[in-house]
């Protein structure tokens, strides 16, 4: 009955009826697109933030530049050059400054030599060597003056050979005696030239190289003094017992080099494998096997990334022994490990007592991943030879504070840190407001703010729907609620005093009103949801961004990133939401009406 | 028989400025088979007493009490379907329903099938005048007297035996004013109804069995009891 006389009112006024169904349709329409665009900008910015990655690198600046100079040999003049230099280095402390909202915190890498016995097995290379030999005739080391190996201590010299040794840097260049036995690490420089290289021969020379100068550093970055160096550290005329001197046994550790040299990785600890350039720029990717996470690295998990390159018979699930014996603040792996060179050991590996700094830390690490890394050019930030990636927290905090074998300042390359996407401006202002100038900071965001600027543009758009959507829905049912109920006071009056109870009052004169309601609500959040489906084709085809970047660290993964359709779901959520405001709304009126005393509202009427 | 008894009905009731004391110890009784006729000024009172009666509110003192019963005490929204029912001076039909659907209406609420609902609603329309032809009008198509007539056939059909009648004549010329008072008589006098009459018309008030006269919320004068 009471649907039947709800629908015959709604029927009697067939014009309000439509229009009422007509608008309700048009809020409905745009709450659906409204919400379902609004969901799919928001799922797709969570879907962007998963997979972009926005780090920042922390490169000391130049002070200034100063002009330097070296000597030239054959022009047999200065050659004059300008050159950048530093400032007091900054430390990465002055980084964890209020606001700084970092998920990764700054902080200098170093990288870590480690000696892996199993790495090589030949012979050694000619290009160094640790060798006793004299000059066939007396004179300066430049030109290029004849030498004769008389005992080699390393390398893959032989006993007798002559080799042609030149100083290129000394304006006075030492003269070495013939009849004198000299010990000294050799490093191949090129071609023998000048007026003492052997005519329409090819001969190889050799220069002096300093191997047994210490370059130790404390962890405040203070040099450890080394005697060595105030000395003339680049030969030594061998006498009896001098190999049980202190520099004797210097020599003796050196001829150890190239064993280190050969057989030395590189292993990069990082609280993130993101933060690492190479891999950031897709320029390393992991092929078999996962990368470190977010657990791992935080607990410290002993587990690593290996190059597929440094093959050593392992594979995933396997475990790496890594004995670790110095640390390089200097310089990053890319640069210290160039690629494509094969091992190096990259500094000078004697500690300031004179020993091969010992191992630090030996720990078995589980190969969790393999990864390709190919040089593109990217010069610093490139992965380095044979490189490994372990978890900063796998390491007690500062257990190479005694195996510091280079310091430098803070470097893009080495000093890095992650914020949240799309807070680059803010972390920005909050920088510059510090005023440091000594530092520069570039931020890589893969493309993020400009998606997010997009997608934000696309959730205001969104917001304008749903913002009019509901003032619309709110005027309309305002209008209609006073129009069917207000109107109706009569109507009610009169059940009232049949005996209706304001329950049954409430039903009968609402029905019709929601019947129209809950259908306008279906017509036209189906009307949104198809709507904003060929949006969302229409912005599919058209929004086109860079995903150079983005299929970073894991190869061969696809990512969803576009927001998706949420369904029925949401176009339902809206309409019902819709619908009960119809309901709470008109409720709203009719308790109004219903709490006048029922003669009175007809004697109003009368009047 | 007595139907209704007032005892000692007190009511006010506040509006904007103040409050208003409408109903002052009113007592009296109301018989079945008779017609009352309360008279009285403008804001005399006799419109809240017959809501009052209606059951649309509670004395703030003494009771109402219908067969027996004092009406603050029993479902009133029941009360008013089944024992009483309310007719207007603007007769006050369901102006969307045909002259049939709204004498349906109460019996409907009442849980009558629709088919009998229908059959029984065209006997109250047989029996209070109206040709059968208006059936199916709407009431903005008939005449005053005519929507007054199935105003009363809608009263008839609410099944109580207590008919309120506000100004029933008040919109009617004087031949329909009298063939609905002689409608209204003759629900008193033949179908044993208590016809409870609000009117400003003397002569009307005149023809009832009992005259009650209302002024500041008192019932001043009562005549015939």
């Amino acid at each position: 009955m009471t649907f039947y006389y709800s629908i015959k009112q709604m029927r009697r006024s067939p014009v309000k009826s439509l229009l009422f169904f007509l608008l309700i349709s048009v809020c409905a329409f745009f709450l659906a697109l409204g919400s379902v665009l609004w969901y799919m900008s928001d799922s797709g910015l969570q879907n962007f933030d998963k997979l972009y990655t926005t780090i920042g690198t922390v490169e000391q600046k130049y002070e200034g530049t100063k002009i330097s100079s070296a000597w030239d040999p054959e022009a047999q003049e200065y050659e004059y050059y300008n050159i950048g230099y530093y400032g007091e280095w900054v430390d990465e402390e002055v980084l964890d400054f209020e606001g700084a909202d970092y998920i990764l915190k700054p902080r200098q890498r170093p990288y870590f030599g480690a000696y892996i016995e199993d790495l090589y097995n030949g012979i050694g290379s000619p290009n160094l060597g640790v060798v006793e030999a004299t000059p066939l005739e007396t004179g300066p080391m430049y030109p290029s003056l004849a030498m004769r190996v008389e005992r080699v201590l390393e390398g893959t010299m032989t006993e007798g050979e002559v080799f042609y040794l030149c100083d290129h840097q000394s304006v006075e260049p030492d003269v070495l005696e013939a009849g004198k036995t000299y010990v000294m690490q050799l490093s191949m420089s090129g071609i023998a030239h000048g007026p003492n290289a052997p005519e329409g021969e090819e001969v190889l020379e050799y220069q002096l190289y300093p191997g047994i100068a210490s370059s130790q550093y404390t962890i405040d970055m203070e040099p450890v003094p080394d005697p060595v160096n105030e000395e003339d550290r680049w030969y030594d005329e061998v006498t009896d017992g001098f190999y049980e001197t202190e520099r004797g046994k210097r020599w003796i550790e050196i001829s150890n080099y190239q064993d280190y040299d050969m057989r030395t990785i590189p292993v990069q600890p990082t609280d993130g494998t993101c933060l690492l350039m190479h891999f950031y720029n897709g320029e390393a990717q992991i092929t078999e096997g996962r990368d470190i996470t977010e657990e791992e690295y935080s607990e410290g998990a002993k587990v690593c990334l290996v190059p597929e390159t440094l093959a050593l018979q392992l594979g995933l699930g396997d475990r790496l022994t890594l004995p670790l014996y110095y640390a390089d603040y200097s310089r990053s792996v890319g640069d210290a490990f160039i690629f494509g060179t094969g091992g190096k050991a990259s500094v000078n590996i004697l500690n300031a007592e004179g020993e091969i700094y010992p191992v630090f830390n030996e720990q078995e690490y589980e190969i969790v991943g393999l990864y390709t890394a190919e040089d593109k050019g990217s010069g610093s930030y490139s992965a380095g030879q044979n490189e490994v990636v372990i978890p900063w927290n796998a390491l007690p905090e500062n257990c190479w504070a005694d195996n510091i074998a280079g310091r430098g300042p803070l470097e893009g390359a080495t000093t890095s840190f992650q914020i949240e996407n799309g807070t680059i401006e803010e972390f920005r202002e909050k920088w510059e407001a510090l005023e440091i100038d000594d530092l520069e900071i570039r931020f890589y965001d893969m493309g993020y703010t400009q998606l997010q600027e997009n997608l934000e543009n696309r959730k205001l758009m969104s917001m304008i729907f749903l913002a009019s959507g509901c003032v619309m829905a709110v005027m309309i049912l305002c209008f209609f609620s006073s129009l069917f109920i207000t109107g109706q006071r009569e109507r009610i009056a009169v059940e009232r005093l049949m005996g209706r109870t304001k329950r049954q009052c409430c039903v009968s004169i609402l029905t019709g009103m929601l019947i129209l309601s809950a259908a306008g609500c279906v017509l036209g959040s189906a009307a949104g949801w198809a709507a904003a489906e060929k949006a969302s084709e229409s912005v599919g085809n058209t929004l086109e961004f860079d995903r150079t970047f983005s299929d970073n660290v894991i190869a061969n993964t696809e990512p969803e990133t576009t927001g998706e359709l949420p369904g029925a779901v949401i176009p339902l959520a809206s309409g019902a939401a819709l619908l009960a405001a119809s309901a709470a709304i008109s409720a709203g009126y009719m308790g109004k009406t219903l709490r006048k005393e029922p003669l009175r509202i007809l004697g109003e009427i009368e009047e | 028989m007595e139907r209704i008894k007032a005892e000692s009905v007190s009511y006010s009731y506040q509006n904007k400025y103040q409050t208003v004391e409408a109903v002052k110890e009113v007592s009296c009784t109301f018989e079945s088979g008779k017609l009352y006729a309360v008279t009285g000024e403008s804001g005399s009172g006799k419109s809240t007493f017959l809501s009052l009666l209606a059951g649309l509110d509670c004395p703030d003192s003494g009771r109402i009490l219908v067969d027996g019963q004092d009406i603050s005490q029993i479902d009133r929204d029941a009360y008013r379907r089944e024992k009483v029912s309310v007719i207007y001076q603007a007769f006050h039909l369901f102006p969307l329903l045909t002259a049939v659907e709204n004498v349906m209406y109460p019996l409907e609420i009442r849980g009558m099938a629709r088919r009998e609902a229908k059959e029984r609603a065209k006997e109250y329309l047989r029996e209070a005048g109206l040709g059968e032809k208006l059936y199916d009008q709407y009431p903005r198509m008939m005449s005053g007297g005519e929507q007054q007539r199935t105003a009363i056939a809608r009263a008839m059909a609410s099944g109580g035996k207590i008919v309120l009648a506000d100004e029933p004549t008040g919109n009617l010329d004087s031949e329909n004013e009298e063939k609905i008072v002689e409608l209204l008589m003759s629900l008193a006098h033949d179908r044993d109804f208590v016809v409870i009459m609000v009117t400003h018309n003397r002569q009307i008030a005149d023809s009832a069995d009992v005259r009650l006269v209302m002024k500041d919320g008192r019932m001043t004068v009562s005549e015939g009891q």
